[in-house]
């Protein structure tokens, strides 16, 4: 029987852990965000603007990394939590798009086109209001 | 499930915490199972069961039995 090591903390993990992933995340919102000015302002070859749009995908696939090591390292009430929250924020998610998406076709909203931000601003929402309602029942 | 986590660790004169430290997990996990709001997994339930020399039915039993 594995035991993780857990500190005192409410999550189960001591601030180190956060370091990481807190990096890797910003690292890839800042290398998305370059490359979107960068397609505003830079009228760029193809090969290029290949590189640039891919690039992103890198610290991406480090940040889920992280994460999914930190999963790995929390006790398992913790665990839980997370499933809970993530079972709660991506159906939510996919119901809110879809919410906003057949409202702006009945043109009920203004067409807004909300792009891959709004999508992950949504769903790291929804996954903290999933969390705060995982962590109140376990209390 | 009920459970006399509460009652063997008071009777040790162990906090939350302490008991958090010594199965390794963290201190809302002890709170939760004592509240009777989260069931342990088997392999946390045996390590209590060991901490306190107890069998493991003795400590968590179903509920109205």
């Amino acid at each position: 029987m594995n035991s993780p090591s857990v500190s005192q903390s409410s999550c189960g993990l001591g601030p180190r852990a956060w370091v990481s992933p807190t990096l890797w995340g910003l690292a890839a919102g800042l290398s998305a965000a370059a490359a979107t000015v960068l397609f505003v302002l830079f009228k760029l070859p193809v090969p290029l603007r290949l590189v640039i749009a891919l690039l992103p995908i890198l610290p991406s696939l480090c940040y889920v990394g992280c994460v999914v090591r930190m999963f790995r390292q929390v006790d398992e009430l913790q665990r839980r939590i997370q499933l809970e929250a993530l079972g709660f924020a991506f159906p939510a998610t996919a119901i809110l798009v879809m919410a906003v998406d057949l409202l702006e076709q009945a043109k009920v909203l203004p067409a807004v086109h909300w792009g891959w931000s709004g999508l992950v601003v949504a769903m790291c929402l929804l996954w903290f209001a999933g969390w705060i309602r995982a962590c109140r029942r376990y209390q | 499930m009920k459970n006399q986590l509460r009652e063997l660790r008071t009777a040790r004169t162990w906090s939350q915490g302490d008991l958090a430290d010594k199965l390794g997990v963290s201190r809302q996990t002890v709170n939760a199972i004592e509240t009777e709001k989260y069931d342990p997994s088997l392999p946390l339930a045996f390590k209590i069961a060991r901490l306190f020399k107890r069998p493991i039915e003795e400590i968590f039993a179903e509920e109205g039995k």
